[in-house]
């Protein structure tokens, strides 16, 4: 991204309690987030072209609600981006599933063609999961973020995360099948 | 699950999964004594590591589907107007934004358009920019077939759309069911033209598929959404795709496209291919429900579809789509560009051709890449794929002159052309010496060397034509070759002129490949224009001259015209001549000359000619060169009717394994090599050993030669000739007479190799007792004979035995005159010893024994049996009937102690080998009873 420097003096402004900087910022974040979305839509092919608006947009304000955000650059903030692609996604999941059951949340707005009840399921089971392991293992949990919800390549896992490839190739690896285990009975 | 625990497991985890599967156990057990719980773990994670991947690659895509709807202001948009146009209604969801239907209403005139409008939120320079392509791309394309552009603007919130022709029709594989397969076809064609409408204007479609066809009420097909569409022009990207763009529509995207590799028209082939199988089929050609990315790109790269009449339901449909329809279908989808149609007019060609009942180019290939499971994969398929693509790409821009570009473009295109020209040189099997050579290798090698301009832009299209030919024609691939060989030649005359040193070069070229093609008449026409050419231009004393006339000389030799002798001569006197002595041109000349001698009947001479080629070939070659192993199986021919088998065959052995080292996927010289060693074989008896190498052979000859060419009919008839043997005689009878059929569509009668397939099938006729027939054949035999090869020749020899055994058996009298005609003709050509000699010589004896003249039989036997007995192994079958003939004639003269021993053996032989020579084993055994009731044993 060519204007990755005016980005992060912004977000360093912010993290230093320039408020207003959000301001700037919105429109820049804005595109990446909506790039990070629209990647992931292409690369798993949906024909059906999901809506990127809304799911940016809640991602952006619950970052900007955590008072806690720390950029030190933007890789950094994609980890941040992956974390509230997550929520957004786990909502969505929760959503659909209480829908199914005739829950009436009113807002009818959701691809609901293909999605069971047991994927929704089954992604909010990996979420519980994944909460186990962050706890032992913050890291492996912060790479499962990064890859899985957020969409993100290994490289920019690395980046956004600071640490080498080879790690996070590994730490995938072992996360995965250490979820995969968690929750599919049979296995152990 | 604590902090420790869980670094435990992966540490645990990591290590192990570097082991075969074997040993985890293992290894766990030593490198975690303590717990029990936690080996398991982690051995539960190991057996399951394969899928836990997939299993998160499937959940993967379900999260796209969990992201919520864009609550886009459709709903608020109807009955709004934008410009001058009203919206009616929304059509549907494009890639960039919403299409309606829209009116413009002007004084009573109500004018139905199609508006597609950017879509709403923020609009990106990207996007933007996408959307301006859109419309330069279709305000270029005028076409009755693609769905015009008619206006373009922005609103006044500032969001750009574009007005097109609104099209009111059925999607096109909805309309299809109800069309016969030939209205099906001339609707595609329609689709096709307007495709290659686009290409000419340098635009290719890229996302191709049948929702995007509509078809209007009266029949005729639109193409819509020209959204992902590319210009070829080099203002932006150069036809290559930017890495980070996937298809929009992964179902129909081609291989290259899920590759990210470049985008070509060919890319475009692909997509028409997979419009033509769904609209004859019913269904796609790869079909995903719900199934990853991976899996997806998996199956595209990877998957043959299945045939398209095999997807047909109908029976009825599937019998009229099988054949011609499924092999184009089948090229049209081939997963490497270079191998599917090279452009949208050759698919549409074909598929005129199919509905005029003609033969379609698509034959060869189908069947091609289906054999290639056989012979393995190709390597070379990446050199010429790199090409074919490259080629492309050159054009396009050599064609960006068209739309007059600054001359410093030109000066850039030039020098690109050159490049390829490097890079093609690059792409020769003489120079790769059976070493890998990679596209990645072209490229990089290529991108190091640019040169400096030349003369004109057609110059250089044709230099470029004429080395892609040659490669082309290098790598086996005649028919690619041709158009290109034949276009440079075209571009060269109209720019140098009518008689130029380039254009006889050019003649001379595709004379060699019509040479290899075995259309003789042609070669023989172009290389008589590039010799007359050379004579004026250089003189006969001239290295080029001497070239050109050598193979004008083999050309005509081919078509067994014998005023190739002296042309090779010639120009063997004129490379001997020169300083320093150009040894290859040498050889060449020489191998002319040996090969007519050869077919001459002047073997030794052959011989002689060839052991010095042979000499000079590896002098300035090395020994593993393809030249090398053509010679020494040359050699190993002439060797062979010089009766020396034992000295042919590890000659031919050698050269076997020369070419399959240079080409490990067949080429038409290994069919060569595998043909003659096979003959070698079976000369000595080991059929066993001959057999699949014929088969190899024809394998390798019905792929990699053009259909109908005369070596495959060789190669048939030889596998007949051994089945014959075997007995197999329906197998037999239809390998001679298919080779019968491609010599006579090649040649007429008026060439030797008719004679051979006519005197198999007589004696296949004659074997099934059907004489009249064989008779026939056999009579015809011996006349072309006699008539092309001469009264003397040793092949007229063996038509007249053939002849002589199916009187014989008749008992009809000629037969005595015809073998001794033979007989003669054999002991003036051929070496004492020769196999040849023994088939006379029995069947004359045995004939002889049955009029009672046992005394001259027993004389001709007995040399028969020796030379038998010298050749072949013990207990052969032919040995068996030298044997019985003799027992016979012995038993004649009853001379029993000589005669039993060896009717005893004979009919021992017969007994190892039931069902071969039946009839001589009964005359054994008969022999054999009637000695023991004579003699008194």
């Amino acid at each position: 991204m060519e204007d990755s420097r005016e980005v992060t003096a912004i977000l360093s402004a912010f993290s230093q309690g320039e408020p207003s900087a959000a301001d700037r910022l919105l429109p820049l974040v804005y595109e990446e987030l909506r790039r990070l979305a629209r990647r992931r839509r292409w690369r798993w092919g949906n024909r059906r072209m999901p809506g990127t608006t809304s799911l940016v947009h809640e991602a952006f304000v619950n970052m900007f609600n955590r008072s806690h955000a720390d950029w030190q650059s933007l890789a950094h903030f994609y980890y941040f981006a992956s974390v509230a692609m997550r929520n957004v996604l786990i909502d969505s999941a929760k959503r659909a599933c209480r829908q199914k059951r005739g829950g009436g949340e009113g807002l009818a707005d959701f691809e609901g063609a293909g999605v069971t009840e047991q994927r929704g399921a089954e992604l909010l089971a990996v979420d519980l999961a994944l909460n186990r392991l962050a706890l032992a293992d913050p890291r492996l949990g912060r790479i499962v973020e990064c890859r899985f919800f957020g969409g993100l390549t290994i490289e920019e896992t690395a980046d956004a995360l600071s640490i080498s490839p080879a790690t996070v190739k590994r730490g995938w690896d072992t996360a995965r099948t250490w979820l995969y285990k968690e929750l599919k009975p049979g296995v152990m | 699950m604590t902090p420790d625990r869980l670094a435990r497991i992966e540490e645990l985890f990591l290590a192990a999964r570097e082991m075969t599967p074997e040993r985890w156990e293992s290894h766990l057990r030593q490198a975690c004594p303590e717990s029990e719980s936690l080996r398991h773990e982690v051995l539960a994670m190991l057996q399951h590591q394969d899928r836990a991947y997939s299993w998160f690659e499937g959940m993967e895509s379900e999260l796209a589907r969990l992201t919520p709807e864009e609550p886009e202001a459709a709903i608020g948009l109807e009955g709004a107007s934008i410009g001058p146009y009203r919206i009616v209604r929304e059509l549907g969801r494009g890639g960039m934004g919403v299409v309606y239907l829209a009116e413009r209403v002007e004084a009573g005139f109500e004018q139905r358009v199609a508006l597609k409008l950017i879509r709403g939120g923020r609009e990106t320079d990207e996007m933007l920019r996408r959307f301006l392509a859109e419309r330069r791309i279709l305000s270029r394309l005028e076409h009755p077939g693609i769905a015009r552009l008619i206006d373009g603007g922005s609103t006044a919130e500032g969001r750009p759309y574009l007005v097109m022709e609104y099209v009111n029709g059925v999607r096109l594989i909805e309309h299809c069911p109800a069309l016969s397969v030939e209205q099906r076809l001339a609707l595609f064609l329609e689709v096709g033209e307007a495709v290659e409408y686009a290409h000419r204007n340098l635009v290719v479609h890229r996302d191709l598929k049948p929702s995007n066809i509509l078809v209007t009420a009266d029949g005729h097909s639109k193409l819509l959404d020209f959204g992902i569409a590319k210009l070829l022009s080099n203002d932006e990207e150069t036809g290559a795709t930017r890495t980070g763009m996937r298809p929009l529509t992964p179902e129909f995207a081609a291989p290259e496209q899920l590759k990210g590799e470049a985008i070509t028209t060919i890319t475009d082939v692909y997509g028409l291919g997979a419009v033509l199988y769904e609209m004859l089929g019913g269904r796609r050609p790869f079909s995903f429900k719900d199934r990853s990315w991976t899996e997806l790109e998996r199956v595209i790269l990877t998957e043959e579809p299945p045939l398209v009449s095999h997807a047909a339901t109908d029976g009825k449909l599937r019998q009229r789509l099988a054949g011609d329809l499924d092999r184009i279908c089948a090229k049209a989808l081939e997963k490497e560009p270079a191998r599917r149609y090279q452009s949208v007019q050759l698919l549409l060609e074909d598929i005129r051709r199919h509905l005029r009942g003609l033969p379609i180019l698509a034959r060869g290939n189908a069947w091609g890449y289906r054999a290639r499971k056989f012979i393995g994969r190709n390597q070379v398929t990446t050199a010429v794929a790199a090409m074919a693509l490259l080629l492309t790409i050159g054009f396009t821009v050599t064609l960006a002159f068209q739309s007059a570009r600054l001359a410093r473009e030109r000066d850039k295109a030039q020098r690109v052309s050159e490049l390829f020209v490097d890079l093609f040189t690059v792409a020769d099997p003489d120079e790769a010496r059976g070493e890998r050579i990679t596209a990645r290798e072209i490229l990089d090698r290529g991108i190091g060397k640019v040169r400096g301009g030349l003369a004109g832009q057609s110059e250089v299209k044709a230099s470029l034509l004429d080395v892609v030919g040659r490669v082309y024609h290098k790598l086996g691939l005649y028919d690619r070759a041709v158009p290109l060989l034949e276009e440079s030649l075209e571009l060269r005359r109209q720019v140098l002129g009518r008689e130029n040193s380039d254009v006889s070069e050019n003649l001379h070229r595709l004379g060699l490949l019509r040479l290899d093609q075995a259309r003789y008449a042609d070669a023989v026409k172009l290389l008589r224009e590039s010799l007359a050419m050379r004579q004026k231009l250089y003189g006969d004393a001239h290295r080029d001259t001497a070239r050109t006339s050598t193979y004008l000389g083999l050309a005509l030799f081919r078509q067994g015209d014998k005023t190739a002798e002296p042309l090779f001569r010639q120009a063997v006197a004129v490379h001997r001549a020169s300083k320093p002595l150009p040894k290859l041109d040498l050889a060449e000349s020489l191998t002319g000359l040996a090969l007519f001698q050869n077919s001459r009947g002047n073997y030794r001479e052959a011989e002689d000619e060839l052991r010095e080629v042979l000499s000079l070939q590896r002098q300035a070659l090395g020994n593993d060169h393809r030249l090398v192993a053509e010679t020494l199986n040359n050699l190993a021919s002439t060797l062979s009717r010089l009766g020396r088998d034992r000295e042919s065959e590890p000659v031919q052995r050698e050269a076997l394994a020369i070419l399959r080292q240079i080409y490990p996927d067949g080429h038409p010289k290994v069919a060569t090599t595998l043909n003659n060693l096979a003959l070698m074989l079976m000369a000595r008896g080991n059929e066993a050993g001959a057999e699949p190498l014929f088969r190899e052979a024809i394998a390798i000859r019905r792929v990699k030669l053009p259909p109908a060419h005369p070596d495959l009919a060789q190669a048939l008839g030889n596998l007949g000739l051994l089945l014959q043997n075997q007995g197999a005689l329906t197998e037999a009878e239809l390998l001679h007479r298919e080779a019968l059929a491609i010599r006579r569509q090649a040649f007429g009668d008026r060439n030797l190799s008719v004679v051979v397939s006519l005197g198999n099938l007589g004696q296949l006729e004659q074997t099934k007792k059907r004489y009249p027939e064989a008779e026939k054949l056999l009579g015809e035999a011996v006349e072309i004979s006699r008539k092309l090869a001469g009264p003397q020749h040793p092949l007229t020899a063996n038509c007249l035995q053939n002849l002589a055994l199916l009187l014989a058996e008749r008992g009809t009298p000629e037969a005595e005159a015809m073998f001794r005609q033979a007989l003669a003709i054999r002991r003036m050509v051929l070496p004492a010893g020769h196999p040849h000699f023994a088939y006379t010589l029995v069947g004359l004896g045995e004939w002889l024994t049955t009029k009672g003249r046992s005394l001259e039989a027993e004389k001709l036997v007995r040399e028969a049996v020796e030379i038998r007995r010298k050749a072949l192994p013990a207990g052969h079958p032919l040995l068996a009937e030298a044997q019985g003939a003799l027992g016979a004639s012995l038993v004649a003269l009853r001379r029993y102690d000589e005669a039993e021993p060896l009717l005893v053996e004979s009919a021992q032989s017969f007994r190892a080998h039931p069902g071969v020579s039946p009839r001589a084993a009964e005359r054994a055994a008969v022999s054999l009873a009637s000695l023991r009731n004579h003699g008194r044993r």
